[in-house]
């Protein structure tokens, strides 16, 4: 046999060696990282009937909610029950401080676009009770399109026009 | 030499004469450091945006008394736990005349009436001069659990609730009472209880709007309007 054929022997047999390795490290690959057509959904694997939010017996508020001009609720920001009743308690707490960090995170939340939490941004900003917030809640009202929304927040600027309750040290 | 072992002989001896000392000393720190406020889990935080029309001031020419407008004040829970700091401090039952920012007005799972500060813990029970009371011909909607009593997963109550607060005996405080009510509607959501402890978490939040009363501050009396507020987000525990 001529050289020149046993070369092309030899580099057809690598060839074929080198399809069948491929062929082999392929399959490995399938084996240990499956492809599967399950969708990956937010639920986290929880007991079956895993409490969805409080709701009203009337369709959800979040599906009912007209959205604020600067905050589009869609299901990318969307908050699990679990982070909306967090949030809410945050700003609950928050409202109960003095301090006027505590105010600009309550009235950065005016505008979130999960209704729970501009909810809470409210009854927080009127409990902080700084008429400080009134410009601010007004902004909002303007802003929104869900008339119960605007007179929540107009009636929250109403309560911080008034003067606060001073009960004098009895004589 | 010997003079500088003398002298650690001295200062051993009176180190170990100090020695109890020290100890007790450690010991009462080391006592005082642990005796922290007891943190409380299953609470209500209560807030309350009323507003009260004082009885205006009047003109008598012998014939007709004329009566001014009524004076709006504003009371939020601030404004209600100002009070009742003041009221706790005449009764030397809290050592200052106001609570710490964040401080919240609160209900326990006994029915208690509690401040804790922003981290939950017990300030002070103020329970003999504020108290909160639902009623009990209450009418439920929802899905109650028939072994366990719990929304499953969630349930209304409405409800008549009513708020007293009364520290007219108190010497020293406020002067300041009234009592107002209103339709409560308390949303409840429990999760299903962990098996093996009994353990489950409860969100439940309640709204009275509309509510109406009246009182008296320092002699002057109010009609007081507005809404209440309760929310709770807790891991409770089934009874045993």
């Amino acid at each position: 046999m001529k050289p020149v054929t046993i070369a092309i022997l030899l580099l057809g047999v690598a060839m074929i060696f080198l399809i069948v390795l491929k062929r082999q490290t392929m399959t490995k690959d399938v084996e240990t990282h499956p492809v599967t057509t399950e969708t990956i959904t937010d639920t986290p694997p929880v007991a079956p009937d895993f409490p969805p939010p409080p709701v009203t017996t009337e369709t959800s508020e979040a599906t009912n909610a007209p959205m604020p001009p600067d905050g589009v609720l869609t299901t990318e920001n969307a908050l699990s029950p679990e982070a909306i009743a967090e949030k809410v308690q945050h700003l609950e707490t928050l409202g109960m401080n003095d301090d006027a960090a505590s105010l600009n995170t309550i009235l950065a939340e005016l505008r979130n676009p999960q209704p729970q939490i501009r909810e809470a941004a409210r009854d927080a900003a009127v409990q902080f009770g700084d008429p400080a917030a009134i410009p601010a809640l007004k902004k909002a009202a303007n802003q929104t399109e869900d008339v119960d929304e605007k007179i929540l927040l107009l009636q929250a600027v109403k309560f911080l026009e008034l003067p606060p309750l001073r009960v004098p040290q009895p004589n | 030499m010997i003079a500088s072992t003398e002298n650690i002989k001295i200062t051993m001896k009176n180190l170990r004469s100090f020695l109890p000392v020290l100890t007790a000393a450690a010991l009462a720190l080391a006592a005082t450091a642990h005796a922290t406020p007891a943190k409380l889990n299953d609470i209500k935080t209560i807030s309350v945006e009323f507003k009260l029309q004082l009885q205006g001031s009047f003109t008598d020419d012998g014939t007709v008394r004329t009566y001014a407008k009524p004076t709006i004040q504003r009371l939020d829970t601030k404004g209600l736990l100002d009070i009742l700091a003041a009221d706790k401090y005449a009764q030397t039952n809290y050592p200052a005349n106001f609570f710490p920012a964040g401080s919240k007005l609160a209900l326990t799972g006994s029915g208690a009436v509690v401040v804790v500060n922003r981290n939950n813990e017990l300030l002070v029970d103020v329970s003999d001069i504020i108290r909160i009371e639902t009623s009990t011909n209450g009418i439920i909607s929802g899905r109650v659990d028939n072994n366990t009593g719990l929304a499953r997963p969630n349930d209304t109550e409405l409800a008549i609730t009513r708020i007293t607060f009364d520290d007219t005996t108190i010497i020293g405080g406020k002067n300041f009472s009234f009592v107002i009510q209103g339709l409560d509607s308390i949303k409840t959501n429990d999760a299903v209880p962990n098996q093996s402890n009994g353990k489950y978490r409860e969100v439940s939040n309640s709204q009275a709007t509309n509510a109406a009363g009246e009182g008296q501050s320092n002699g002057t009396r109010f009609i007081i309007t507005g809404s209440f507020k309760g929310s709770l987000n807790a891991v409770l525990q089934l009874p045993t």
